[in-house]
């Protein structure tokens, strides 16, 4: 899904009855959206349609053709990611493999192929999905077009207040010479929803730590700042911490976090 | 021939072999999605789309049900209730106690109350929707422990069933052991998770009768509990023979045929009842959740003295096949591979409000395996022996009898198993530092074939001659990607000499012969028996029949490729499409017992035993403490391998979704609901869980062996979960007792073990 939760639809009780409207342009989609359900890949509505057996009564499909919604550019230090480009597109881009190398490999514990082939990046980070942890760390920026036009906005801020519109594409900054540490723990080995994601990078001497799962998307801010002031305190007591002052719920998970995350800075730090 | 042994064993599916493998028209059909299942919407006139209404509650009285308002509801055709019945409103293969439709109570929240017909599926959906039912709410009954003691869900009490198995003075056994282990088990309820859910076709015959084309395990038998519910005479059922896809004994008890056989029978027109993945959840069969206590002792050598477990089956709200499950579990408690001086192993099986159990790939023996090898794996800590060791000085030997007194047939001796599980490669590498632990285990398994105890347990077949020229077998087996259809193609292909061309198997329909269920890991053994009984007479038939219309001696002719030949001259004389326009009827059938053990007044447990050992390689996160399990090494000894893609998918299958039991799956309920209802919720694994696994197949059973195969659709689910276990143990020092293993939960018990807070 490439936008904020669309008001109350009406719905129906099967999929024949769906009715699907064609948009010509963002623009266009972005006003057929009132009363309607913006859709992207879907593989998340999909089973919560289903499971409720009521679809909505009208969608509105999001279009790869607009211009850059689809596809990845690298612009300076920055890759530009369309917010329809598929997972797998993502994951096997050789921009995403020469700039973020271990990416593809992560792209395929989120989620099958089936999945990976029509699940979208602007829907994973919208729904706070495995690349949301990833993308905060990247200090990831969002296009949005909303009723008063185009604008830009930090991926963190729109997760602390999610705006309506459309999300055409995001940003990732990839400075060089930033390594990155990437680690997910789901339900199962492979294809699992994620209990908790983590992501770790250093960029210019300043390590930058984020996380999602149970617990939503954040970019550990007040982490990062205690680890630029004593590095030495990356333990796992003080990951765990954080994730407590997170208001992350489970004490085990907390724990597991803090270990995990313990583990991510001492390898950023190798 | 191993290179590594004097065994007569080898690895199956090797890539030598693999290049060589005949792959079935079936397979290939499936592999393709060519295959037309049962639920695939059929091309038939008039289809109407059934739906059932679903209690939604766990426990409670029904007030009322009214369907005035469905009635009138657009495309609707018919909605039934209970009243709608015409015979009995009860089903169930042991005990029928479970209600079609309930009329005056509910007791799990997948129990039917009514249902639709309509033109459509949007259309039934809309009817349920509209049904009003008034439930006054009983007590529900939601833990296995103090089922006994709650509401009773029917008569009088929660206990359907309480057995047990004594063998020697277990408290005199117990006071001379030198070393005694307590613990306590727990199993989860899993789920079968087939890819086709529950679903079929009643197609009404025009003369008053149905027909089914219906996902299914036993046609015959479901045509003798279907004509009881819809009032009709046996001979005006019939069950199609189609395939399924997938069963593993979830639809072994009926699932959807009862309504739709109603509505086709209140409508005269054909009626689609497909559960979709949700409702397959919610109202399905699972595995029975089993909560046990084990005490076992041994003397300081290590020998089994005393051996004694209490378990409580949930069998939910009704009983399917629970009883029997029960039996089987039992069975496997007495540790049917070691000589124990005395044991007693007693089982409860309790209604409660938690879904239904019932029949499972294992059927209750790999429960109870997880908890007696377990509970070696323990002795042995305790005595500071391998366990490997603390088994071989405690297997039983061929001559043997079994646990329970009875005769048993194995095709090698459990020792060798063992020997070849001992010089696994499993065992060479680990590291014990860094993040991942890795650790190997194993554990041991038998199985045997068949119904058991002296049940009825007949089956046979047919043999025929197509006007088409083809070599027709039948048998009332359900072929649901078990291979059996290629297993039997191939075995006739060996005995006949003929091409796979020249075979049609035909499978599961209910005016073919009566071959009994297809459970128990029986198919192939019953498959065997009648082959080897009909075939030979058989193929002198048509030789006769050849000699009589060529003059052709009917000594020098043989079946072969296409037709009957002349073995002398190798020429062929007549093609079996010429021989069926020259002979009549040249079908042959036969029908026995499936075998039990020789001088057995009332037969004891299983004759035809078969055995595995799984080395387990594991790799443990110190991080995190989730499991990988990396590598299954299986050695079987079941007998003669007909269709090797077949023994392995079965071994490797089975191991699959052991495994799935271990690591992810289970099905919890919450006041009687299930907290998940689709397999985004419920992890099996997939394919990327799947661990790299070697099968190897230790066997030199002789071709004119009395019983020369074994059916293996169950053994390799037998010892997976203590082998994974073991081998959890052997990485990081931790006892799993809980199935599956909670990942936290190890990752703190890993702390403790490291001193960590």
């Amino acid at each position: 899904m490439n936008a904020a939760p669309a008001p109350e639809c009406a719905s129906v009780p099967s999929r024949a009855g769906v009715r699907v409207l064609q948009a010509d342009t963002p623009e266009q989609a972005l006003k057929l959206a009132a009363g309607a359900t913006l859709v992207a890949g879907a593989t998340w509505l999909q089973p919560v349609w289903e499971r409720q057996a009521r679809w909505p009564a009208r969608v509105v499909p999001l279009s790869a053709h607009w211009d850059g919604f689809c596809g990845i550019t690298v612009a300076g230090e920055r890759l530009q990611v369309g917010a329809l480009t598929s997972l797998e597109d993502f994951a096997r881009s050789p921009h995403v493999t020469e700039r973020l190398p271990g990416i593809a490999a992560f792209v395929d514990r989120i989620a099958g192929p089936s999945v990976r082939h029509l699940g979208t990046v602007g829907g994973n980070l919208l729904a706070g999905g495995d690349l949301s942890a990833l993308a905060l760390v990247l200090d990831a920026r969002l296009q949005l077009l909303a009723d008063d036009g185009w604008s830009e906005l930090p991926l963190e801020d729109w997760y602390q207040l999610p705006s309506a519109g459309l999300v055409r594409s995001v940003s990732l900054n990839i400075a060089p010479g930033s390594p990155l540490c990437l680690e997910k723990l789901g339900h199962r080995e492979a294809f699992s929803p994620t209990r908790i994601t983590l992501a770790c990078t250093r960029t210019g001497g300043r390590q930058r730590v984020a996380l999602c799962g149970e617990g939503g998307p954040r970019r550990l801010r007040d982490l990062e700042n205690t680890l630029a002031m004593d590095a030495t305190r990356s333990g796992p007591d003080v990951c765990a911490q954080a994730l407590a002052d997170l208001d992350w719920g489970d004490a085990r998970l907390r724990q597991v976090g803090g270990e995990l995350m313990a583990h991510l800075l001492g390898q950023l730090g190798a | 021939m191993s290179r590594d042994t004097d065994l007569p064993v080898q690895t199956l599916g090797t890539d030598r072999q693999r290049r060589h493998w005949w792959v079935g028209q079936e397979t290939a059909r499936r592999v393709a999605g060519k295959t037309l299942f049962s639920t695939d919407t059929p091309d038939i006139p008039g289809l109407l789309h059934g739906a059932i209404l679903r209690s939604g509650v766990a426990h409670a009285r029904v007030v009322s049900v009214d369907v005035s308002k469905a009635r009138t509801m657009p495309g609707v055709q018919a909605v039934i209730t209970a009243d709608d019945i015409p015979g009995s409103n009860s089903f169930g293969i042991v005990l029928r106690d479970q209600p079609v439709l309930c009329r005056d109570r509910v007791r799990f929240e997948g129990d039917a109350v009514a249902a639709v017909a309509a033109q459509t599926p949007e259309q039934a959906r809309a009817a349920l929707a509209a049904i009003g039912v008034t439930y006054e709410p009983l007590p529900v009954v939601t833990d296995a422990g103090t089922a006994e003691q709650g509401f009773a869900l029917h008569g009088r009490s929660n206990l359907l069933a309480a057995h047990s198995l004594r063998q020697g003075d277990f408290r005199e056994a117990l006071e001379r052991c030198a070393l005694v282990v307590e613990r306590s088990y727990r199993t989860p309820r899993q789920m079968h998770a087939f890819m086709e859910t529950e679903g079929g076709v009643a197609i009404p015959d025009g003369r008053g009768g149905l027909s089914f084309q219906v996902g299914c395990q036993s046609g015959h038998r479901d045509v003798i509990q279907l004509a009881d519910i819809l009032g009709l005479a046996p001979e005006q059922i019939e069950i199609r023979p189609v395939p399924t896809g997938g069963a593993f004994g979830g639809k072994d008890e009926l699932t959807v045929q009862p309504v739709a056989g109603l509505l086709a029978l209140k409508t005269g027109r054909p009626v689609l009842v497909h559960l979709d993945r949700f409702e397959s959840c919610r109202s399905g069969i699972k595995r029975h959740p089993v909560l046990a206590r084990a005490t076992t002792g041994c003397d300081r050598d290590g020998r089994l003295l005393a051996h004694r477990v209490d378990a409580i089956l949930d069998t939910g709200a009704y009983a399917s096949l629970g009883p029997s499950v029960l039996e089987n579990f039992l069975d496997h408690a007495t540790g049917p591979l070691y000589r124990i001086d005395a044991y007693e192993v007693c089982g409860r099986l309790v209604y409660t409000n938690n879904g239904v159990a019932g029949a499972f790939r294992g059927f209750g023996g790999n429960q109870a395996t997880f908890v007696v090898e377990s509970q070696m794996d323990a002795l042995a800590a305790g005595l500071g022996l391998s366990p490997l060791e603390l088994r071989r000085r405690n297997l039983r030997q061929p001559g043997e009898s079994g646990s329970r007194g009875q005769p048993v047939r194995w095709t090698r001796p459990p020792s060798e198993v063992l020997q070849l599980a001992e010089v696994s490669p499993l065992w060479q590498s680990r590291s014990g530092k860094g993040r991942w632990l890795e650790g190997t285990g194993m554990a041991m398994g038998a199985q045997g074939n068949g119904l058991g105890d002296g049940l009825p347990d007949a089956g046979g077949g047919r043999l025929s001659l197509t006007p088409e020229g083809l070599v027709r077998a039948e048998f009332g087996f359900v072929d649901f990607g078990q291979n059996l259809t290629e297993a039997i193609t191939r075995r006739l292909c060996q005995q006949l000499h003929c091409d796979s061309e020249d075979v049609q198997v035909v499978l599961g329909g209910s005016r073919g012969p009566d071959s009994g269920p297809t459970s128990a890991s029986r198919s192939s053994v019953v498959v065997e028996q009648v082959l080897a009984a009909v075939l030979p007479g058989w193929c002198r038939r048509l030789c006769a029949v050849v000699a009589a219309h060529t003059g052709t001696e009917a000594r020098l002719l043989v079946c072969g490729s296409g037709g009957i030949w002349r073995r002398d001259r190798k020429e062929r004389v007549c093609s079996y499409r010429e021989l069926a326009g020259i002979a009549g009827d040249l079908s042959a059938g036969h029908q026995e017992d499936f075998p039990v053990g020789p001088g057995q007044e009332k037969p004891t447990g299983r004759f035809l035993q078969l055995l595995i050992a799984t080395v387990a390689r594991v790799a443990v996160d110190r991080l995190t403490g989730r499991v990988r399990v990396a590598d299954l090494h299986h050695i079987t000894a079941a007998g003669r391998v007909i269709h090797p893609p077949g023994y392995l998918g079965q071994i490797e299958g089975a191991a699959v979704m052991g495994m799935g039991m271990v690591l992810t799956e289970d099905m919890p309920m919450e006041d009687g609901h299930y907290r998940f209802d689709n397999l985004d919720q419920y992890l099996i694994p997939t394919i990327h869980d799947a661990p790299v696994q070697r099968v190897d197949v230790l066997d030199d059973t002789r071709p004119d062996d009395e019983f020369p195969v074994r059916g293996v659709g169950e053994l390799g689910i037998e010892a997976v979960a203590p082998a994974i276990t073991a081998a959890i143990r052997n990485a990081c020092g931790v006892s799993v007792t809980r199935l599956p293993v909670n990942p936290d939960w190890l990752l703190a018990k890993l702390r403790e073990l490291e001193g960590r807070s």
